[in-house]
């Protein structure tokens, strides 16, 4: 009899019968046994009741398993887009068209209607929208179109979470050299927004060189480059805040970088992507530099706007460049490093 | 986001009993099946296959967790997993008491209206 409740076991799915054949099996073989020490009346009574069930138990877990299938591939597929596919892009240029299209809005609506409330919504929604696509790249092991919403997200964090740690000891150590225009002193606490991404992207740098999870990083190099751009949005709104009249300039920049992103996307050399990149993230710096150039004279600020306002603005928005460009400069450093033997052997492994 | 466990309520008689055979901690398959038989006074009295089928479904549902035996030399026969009520699986269970006993206490005022 237990041979034969062997053979049934056969009858569910697969999947179902590697998980728990042997729970199964061995849960009967104890049933058996106390019946068998109960009497015959016991045994026939238990073996009937196994017979009569199992094959309602087998159809249920079937449809279970379908279910579930099912339900996978409702939610992972939607987003397993082709390689190279205009869905694949237009996910992956999300961030940066879009961002560049709600700044004006809230300008417009923060002016024309006052409305924080709508605003606040919106700019909820859109970072919302990002965190579900971030969590859904998580799912999906980073595809190449998720990295982006990771840069987005390092890059809040590192203004709004890590700024505060990195920037207490700078400001212990240098605080009685603040009002010395000294560059380097300038160019330190121009990066304390930056340092959380710096220190992401170090870590990316160096899990790709150690770690097999992170082995697709260093198959491409120009991925964490991209993760890094996609900080770039976030670092631009954060540049234009308090500015009146920088549609444009915030239009073009995000164009910019929207046209970079696309450049990299379809691109098929590593050398062709990275430049295309750092091109357009210094560009879309520029473009932000010469706009703050251009405007800052016409603001109506509670504080003198001379030239010197002007020049230390610009001077910031191109040490902001510096980081990123320091940044997406990294992943290129690491490549001329000697290479480990225990990468090899892992791309083997994996493959 | 917490799940609220009047949703997966009523229970049926089974899922209680599995649900209640493991308040007390982690049990194999065999003794869940003899406790949901000894719970009920021999009411229910499951089949292997039906008990995995429950068993499957309270895994799905986050109710019950499926552990590995940490016993390095178990009884022979028995299997090498086990399962134990999840924290949504305590929580399910006392809503369903309390639904239960709220049950009990108006059938108990309501026949004795009768009776009076």
């Amino acid at each position: 009899m237990r041979g034969l409740y062997s053979l049934l076991l056969y009858l569910f799915p697969k999947a179902y019968w590697d998980e728990y054949g042997d729970e199964l099996q061995a849960v009967f073989n104890l049933s058996l046994d106390d019946a068998i020490r109960a009497g015959r009346f016991q045994v026939i009574r238990v073996i009937l009741r196994e017979l009569v069930s199992l094959p309602k138990a087998v159809v249920l877990e079937y449809l279970r398993e379908r279910r579930k299938a099912k339900m996978d591939k409702g939610s992972a597929s939607y987003f397993d887009f082709a390689y190279g596919s205009w869905k694949e892009f237009l996910t992956a240029l999300l961030p940066f068209f879009l961002t560049g299209g709600v700044m004006p809005l809230l300008k417009y609506l923060g002016t024309r209607f006052a409305s924080g409330m709508v605003g606040s919504a919106i700019v909820l929604a859109l970072f919302g929208l990002f965190l579900v696509l971030f969590l859904v790249g998580v799912k999906m092991r980073m595809p190449r179109w998720s990295l982006p919403y990771l840069g987005f997200l390092f890059a809040m964090l590192s203004v709004y979470l890590l700024s505060a740690f990195f920037g207490a000891p700078i400001y212990l150590f240098f605080r009685d050299f603040r009002d010395q225009s000294l560059l380097f002193i300038d160019i330190l606490w121009g990066g304390i927004f930056w340092y959380g991404l710096l220190t992401a992207m170090v870590v990316l740098v160096v899990m790709s060189r150690v770690s097999p999870i992170f082995q697709r990083f260093k198959n491409d190099w120009t991925l964490p480059c991209f993760v890094l751009y996609g900080a770039v949005p976030f670092a631009l709104w954060l540049t234009f805040d308090e500015y009146v009249g920088d549609e444009p300039y915030t239009l073009l920049a995000f164009l910019v970088l929207g046209g970079g992103a696309w450049f990299y996307l379809r691109s098929q050399g590593e050398w062709k992507r990275f430049g295309s990149l750092f091109v357009a993230l210094t560009l879309a710096i520029s473009i932000a530099a010469a706009g703050k150039a251009i405007l800052i004279p016409g603001q109506d600020w509670p504080f003198t706007i001379d030239r010197g306002l002007v020049i230390s603005e610009v001077k910031h928005t191109i040490i902001m460049w510096g980081w990123f460009a320091a940044g997406m400069l990294l992943p290129v450093a690491a490549r001329f490093l000697p290479r480990s033997d225990r990468s090899s052997h892992t791309i083997v492994a994996e493959g | 986001m917490s799940i609220d466990p009047l949703s997966y309520l009523p229970l049926t008689e089974p899922t209680f009993y599995i649900l209640l055979s493991l308040a007390p901690g982690r049990k194999h398959g065999y003794a869940i099946l003899k406790d949901v038989k000894d719970l009920s006074r021999e009411r229910v009295n499951l089949s292997t296959s039906t008990l995995y089928t429950a068993v499957g479904r309270l895994l799905d549902q986050d109710l019950i967790e499926r552990l590995d035996d940490d016993d390095e030399d178990p009884s022979p026969g028995l299997p090498r997993k086990s399962y134990a009520l999840s924290e949504l699986g305590r929580r399910v269970l006392e809503a369903e008491a309390v639904r239960l006993q709220g049950m009990v206490r108006e059938a108990r005022l309501r026949l004795r209206e009768d009776e009076a």
